[in-house]
């Protein structure tokens, strides 16, 4: 089952200027809502949730872009009511976070109060969407004609919604988000880029550690972010290590098992201070940035 | 010259002949040559027969908001001898995917009646129109004198359309390709130009996703002297932007491609150097994947910057303060919000010449880690700038009192573009509507001309709309109102609408019926997903004939609903090319 809101939802955005918009839709809208609202109340955190449930349209979407988990906060459960006297039934609506259904495809249904929901909203231009999160054109090369249509519109997709998918089929979308402690900027990574855990840290140190070594005098105004030196993240003698998140949810320690099977299984990663690392647990420990609710 | 004059002598009403032979048909001409604005010339030809003609003989350049207002025969009619058409075509919600596929906004029409009745055009402007390959061909072999393409936000075409412009126009000066929805093929358009041509002022193919040769861009950079704007896409790396530099020291305008490379040391260097020499760049653009280490090369060339768009680049709030130390002639400031609240003090501190400001989410969906911008940083920004009118605002919190703060400190906004990005998002300190800072701009800003509303909004926002704001030309609503009221209070108030765009609103047919006589002043209204029904939309379209209502209905909606509607005034009557899911009433 998918959790909360961070997938589905509105195609806004999504398709480009011309091509996909209702293939999108349609893709988006098999993933039935028919999963139901009372078992993500139930599991209190709504972390992903293994197969079954949805219809049988899911197949269709779940290979487009994965599952990806997430806690349900206050902000899911609406205290402002839409007042619009839409056709489309509004018992959807009562939680936030159900997807649109088969139907109501292109309308937008009940209170909206997650972006990712609604067609079109924000009003960001389907363009600027694509362009900052489509990998580059090279990596197309590798593709066929055929594949390159299909990864074209599966990124489509991917575009259109929180973007943990980081799908894994070979030549398809491969970045996931990147996550530090203390940093409130995440990034992404290409994973495709990288053939062994050794490079993709490199690249993560790169990218959040700032390594000087590259240019020397880049002038006066040059500095490091990050006061302290990291060595690697991956053998545990850096004040931080590399997290990732697996389809199931749960928070794992990078390079415990092969590259493969890391590659499709991880939905996101997440660099954290060692001291807090500490028995990591599925859905226990991590992601102290966001709020959390912890019902029954 | 003289045919033209013979109009003037033939027209039969006597008083205009006592009134002509005081005031020469060469001066009338000679003085109407000179209004370039389009308002301007409307406004001249409605004087008389004689200043209708004298106008219509003597404009070049047409300028057409929506393609259906009228048809390129009445346009071809016209004006016989027009060499520049800028034209508009689908609703402006279709950036945001609410048009359907193949809405139409085709320019092949146009072009076959532009090669026969005006083969002498030279420049073409698109927003929002489709345009095909063969479009593409078509003109590129129809207008021999043809100088000037720029498409933004079209769609329906590849890079296949671009080699045969590039091919053919012989007299290219421009050919701007700016946020298309392209089917990029590949690069070798770009080899199309021939190796002796050199006359190209403006290439901007930042639009487009694949390599191209390199070399040939080289050459072709390095022999056209004149070349003032050049904007590279995110192929060409940070090693091969100073080897385009070092050939075009004269640019006006510079897009970088990809901005983080590793560079070695002396590449660094070379990179500097070569932008120390580019003294004429005033606007700047691309800068994708910023690696901030590297700004500090350009610092040299931003002295004279007055346009840095930074809206690829995402670029944190201190990377931000440094680079913008460097730039303290800037007047328009396109930026991520990953820079937050702390780099927008940061423009603050050292943009005091801030004329625009647009600030775009990084990841509009994402709301677990990136916390944007949220009202501090728009404050920050207003106490420094006064001169800041126009502003695009991407949020995630925003608060009455903020905005009335903003205002205050800026009351000449013409433009105010505001989107808490949750819908109907109360005022995150006191929980209530966003009502009092929209009446707050509208009160204050009297010059304002567009207005973007958004957050949790009741009627009382467009009571104070139609109350206050009477320059107002184009307002866009989304998720707002309490009923029909609020749209008839906007309807009524405001003189100078134009252009009303409104998805997911309670507003019906009885809000749509009030503006029945407005809209045939206004360009175009569109409302989807509010509460309006066919029969509301027949009623309009059988009430007001010089009016289009078009009408998207939505698989599975209920038949009386009109899920999307678009009403534009024309001259030309029901298109006769809309698809099938488009109804016209």
């Amino acid at each position: 089952m998918e959790g909360g809101l961070c997938l589905l939802g509105g195609s806004g955005g999504g398709g480009g200027g011309s091509s996909g918009v209702s293939t999108n839709e349609s893709a988006v809208s098999s993933e039935a809502t028919s999963y139901a609202a009372e078992s993500e109340l139930e599991l209190g955190l709504a972390l992903s949730l293994g197969g079954g449930g949805g219809g049988g349209g899911r197949a269709k979407a779940s290979t487009a872009w994965g599952e990806c988990g997430r806690i349900l906060t206050a902000k899911d459960f609406p205290s402002v009511v839409s007042n619009r006297t839409n056709g489309v039934p509004s018992s959807a609506a009562a939680v936030s976070g159900i997807k649109r259904t088969a139907d109501s495809v292109t309308h937008e249904g009940g209170s909206p109060t997650a972006v990712s929901q609604v067609v079109g909203w924000p009003p960001i231009r389907a363009y600027r969407m694509n362009s900052l999160k489509a990998p580059r054109a090279e990596e197309e090369k590798e593709m066929s004609e055929k594949d390159k249509s299909n990864e074209a519109l599966k990124r489509k997709i991917c575009n259109v919604n929180k973007t943990n998918c980081g799908v894994n089929e070979k030549g398809h979308l491969g970045f996931v988000k990147v996550n530090v402690d203390g940093v409130a900027i995440g990034r992404k990574v290409d994973l495709n880029a990288h053939a062994c855990y050794e490079t993709l840290a490199q690249a993560l140190e790169d990218m959040f550690f700032r390594n000087p070594s590259a240019i020397n005098p880049v002038g006066p105004g040059a500095e490091k972010e990050q006061a302290t030196k990291h060595s690697r993240l991956l053998d545990g003698s850096s004040e931080f290590v590399l997290t990732y998140e697996d389809k199931e949810g749960d928070w794992m320690l990078v390079g415990d098992v092969p590259w493969g099977m890391f590659l499709s299984s991880v939905r996101r990663l997440r660099i954290m201070r060692t001291s807090e690392a500490n028995g990591l647990a599925p859905g226990l420990h991590g992601r102290n940035d966001r709020q959390r609710t912890k019902p029954i | 010259m003289e045919s033209e004059l013979k109009r003037f002598r033939n027209s039969p009403n006597s008083e205009e002949l006592t009134r002509r032979s005081s005031f020469p048909d060469e001066v009338i001409e000679r003085v109407l040559s000179l209004f370039k604005s389009h308002k301007d010339r409307s406004a001249v030809s409605l004087v008389c027969k004689d200043w209708y003609n004298a106008e219509r003989w003597s404009r070049t350049h047409v300028f057409i908001g929506n393609c259906y207002s009228v048809s390129p025969e009445i346009v071809a009619r016209r004006f016989p001898n027009i060499r520049s058409v800028t034209l508009k075509g689908k609703p402006r919600f279709s950036d945001f995917n609410l048009v359907p596929l193949n809405w139409g906004a085709d320019i092949h029409a146009w072009l076959v009646v532009f090669a026969d009745e005006c083969p002498f055009l030279e420049e073409l402007r698109l927003k929002r129109m489709t345009i095909s390959d063969e479009s593409l061909e078509f003109l590129s072999v129809s207008f021999p004198n043809f100088k000037s393409l720029s498409l933004l936000s079209c769609d329906g075409f590849s890079t296949n359309g671009l080699s045969a412009i590039a091919t053919h126009c012989k007299n290219l000066i421009e050919l701007d390709i700016q946020e298309n929805g392209i089917d990029d093929r590949g690069g070798s358009w770009l080899s199309c130009f021939p190796e002796s041509f050199t006359l190209l002022e403006v290439l901007n193919f930042a639009n487009l996703t694949s390599d191209i040769n390199f070399d040939v861009l080289e050459r072709l950079v390095s022999r056209c002297k004149s070349l003032r704007v050049l904007k590279v896409n995110q192929s060409i790396s940070l090693e091969q932007l100073p080897r385009l530099l070092v050939h075009a020291p004269q640019l006006t305008e510079l897009g970088t491609g990809s901005f983080s490379q590793q560079l070695t040391f002396p590449q660094y260097e070379e990179l500097e150097s070569a932008f120390s020499s580019c003294n004429n760049i005033h606007t700047l653009s691309g800068l994708w994947d910023v690696k901030a280490i590297y700004l500090p090369a350009l610092y040299s060339a931003c002295t004279n910057l007055t346009f840095l768009n930074l809206s690829y680049a995402a670029l944190q709030g201190g990377e931000l303060a440094k680079l913008l130390r460097h730039c303290p002639r800037l007047q328009r400031l396109w930026v991520m919000d990953t820079v937050e609240d702390k780099g927008l003090e940061a423009v603050g501190l050292n943009c005091p010449l801030l004329e625009e400001l647009r600030v775009f989410p990084l990841d509009p969906y994402d709301e677990e880690i990136a916390h944007g911008v949220t009202e501090a940083g728009f404050i920050a920004v207003s106490c420094f700038c006064p001169r800041l009118h126009y502003v695009l605002y991407f949020c995630r919190q925003m608060t009455n009192a903020a905005v009335a703060t903003v205002v205050q400190n800026c009351p000449n906004f013409t433009h105010f573009r505001l989107c808490i990005m949750n819908p109907r998002q109360p005022d995150c300190t006191t929980g209530e509507p966003m009502d009092e800072a929209f009446g707050a701009v509208v009160k204050t800003c009297t010059k304002l001309q567009r207005l973007s509303v958004s957050g949790l909004l009741t009627d009382l926002t467009f009571e104070y709309i139609g109350k206050y704001a009477k320059n107002l030309e184009t307002l866009s609503v989304a998720f707002a109102g309490s009923s029909d009221w609020g749209m008839q209070c906007v309807l009524e108030g405001c003189p100078k609408l134009r252009k009303l765009e409104i998805r997911d609103c309670p507003f019906g047919n009885k809000a749509l019926l009030s503006g029945l006589e407005k809209y045939e002043s206004m360009r175009s209204l569109w409302m989807s997903a509010c509460n309006v029904t066919m029969n509301g939309c027949r009623l309009l379209a059988r009430v007001m004939p010089r009016l289009n209502v078009e009408v998207m209905k939505e698989d599975g909606s209920d038949d009386s609903q009109a899920d999307k509607v678009y009403v534009y005034r024309s001259v030309a009557g029901p298109r006769r090319d809309a698809p099938p899911s488009v109804q016209t009433l």
